[in-house]
């Protein structure tokens, strides 16, 4: 059977593609993004520059060559698509389906016109459109109607070029939902302290935040050297941040005050040598 | 006060934001540690005085939504830093005057910082 043309040609890339995805800088190491590849079982990253437009595109291939190089701490800028071939939100399958059969890559990136990555389109994405629309509707109704939301970002100690973009992504999936201004704002603070924290403190980190009608819950975890003593962390002023972070306006001893003043609930864990785990709530209707 | 009297009194320059001139500023506060910002600003319609000029400055401001950023002693911040605040629509203003005078021409105009609660 063949199908025909028009109906390819009726579909947008916007309606299909997937647009869960995670975008990395060109300074996040291969071994963390074939994690996240794993978690979040997907094979294709946008690897954007700091104002988030796309330069590159890491691909479950380029973390294969890496791994066969034993080379798996490289930036991801070194194995990378540069420049990829990519798809606009309004392209219709039709035109997508020719790319996919000129280039025979698996997945294309999708960008809008400022050039920022806003989804992927891969060959999964298109045969499930193709086995059954309907079905596939349904799914997706069902999903955002039992799971609550969460964000997810990885989050590269060391690297400062990027320290914030998770934070800013939080804030601005917030300020989509609607959530009040001044909620917000508490949660935008403690994510950019969270993250800064991870930054400079430890190897590797990952922000989650959950959200739900009742509560935002904020997840800060990394691999790093942990905290000895979280009491003294705790007292305004004290730090270890070495003196080029001070430089950036950062270390100084302020970050967990000021977490934690924004929290209705702040817990910390830590390991010494093996990491931290920060878990803060903000209330969005307070517990009576 | 309005974002321009800000540029007047402090006969600053406009790196960014030359349309955004009449946003209206609720208080201002001046902090090197954005840290300090992140507690000291946490409302709407704040101006932040500062000598910092890395783009985690921007990043603060857009955490805070801060209304608008003063650079102070004619400091020069770099491209990364403009790009950021451009795309964020951030307006950016650089000032001759040292912190100190800054503040001080702001607050005699009747520009408050926020106000301080709880004991030392």
């Amino acid at each position: 059977m063949r199908i025909p043309k028009e109906f390819f040609e009726s579909i947008k890339v916007k309606e299909i593609m997937n647009t869960d995805i995670v975008k990395v800088t060109s300074y996040h190491d291969m071994r963390s993004i074939q994690e996240i590849m794993r978690i979040k079982r997907i094979d294709g990253l946008p690897v954007v520059n700091d104002i988030g437009k796309m330069i590159g595109l890491v691909t479950v291939e380029n973390v294969i060559s890496a791994l066969v190089n034993g080379d798996l701490n490289a930036p991801c800028s070194k194995y990378m698509v540069k420049d990829p071939k990519y798809l606009k939100p309004d392209d219709n399958l039709y035109t997508a389906l020719c790319l996919f059969r000129q280039y025979r890559f698996g997945r294309f990136p999708v960008i809008n016109d400022n050039g920022e990555p806003i989804g992927i389109l891969s060959t999964r994405d298109i045969v499930i459109k193709l086995l059954d629309v309907e079905e596939k509707e349904i799914k997706i109704e069902k999903k955002s109607e039992i799971e609550p939301l969460v964000l997810e970002y990885p989050v590269l100690g060391g690297d400062f070029s990027s320290a914030g973009m998770a934070s800013s992504a939080v804030k601005k999936a917030l300020q989509q939902l609607g959530v009040d201004p001044a909620i917000i704002r508490r949660v935008a603070i403690i994510t950019y302290e969270a993250e800064m924290n991870i930054v400079i403190h430890a190897y590797r980190g990952v922000l989650r935040v959950f959200l739900s009608p009742e509560v935002i819950e904020i997840i800060a975890e990394d691999e790093g050297p942990g905290i000895p003593d979280i009491e003294l962390a705790m007292q305004p002023g004290y730090s270890t941040a070495p003196d080029n972070i001070r430089e950036m306006g950062f270390g100084a001893g302020m970050g967990l005050p000021n977490i934690k003043n924004c929290s209705d609930d702040l817990k910390i864990e830590s390991q010494v040598g093996k990491g931290t785990k920060l878990i803060s709530r903000v209330y969005i209707r307070k517990n009576e | 006060m309005k974002l321009r009297e800000v540029k007047d009194i402090l006969e600053a320059e406009v790196l960014v934001g030359e349309n955004e001139l009449d946003r209206e500023i609720k208080i201002a506060g001046a902090a090197d540690l954005m840290s300090d910002a992140l507690a000291l600003l946490g409302e709407g319609g704040a101006l932040l005085l500062t000598g910092l000029v890395t783009p985690q400055v921007i990043r603060t401001a857009e955490m805070l939504d801060l209304s608008a950023i003063v650079f102070v002693r004619g400091k020069m911040p770099p491209q990364e830093t403009i790009e950021l605040a451009r795309k964020l629509n951030i307006p950016l203003l650089r000032t001759k005057y040292p912190m100190y005078e800054a503040c001080g021409k702001l607050y005699n105009a009747g520009l408050k910082g926020r106000k301080v609660e709880g004991v030392l």
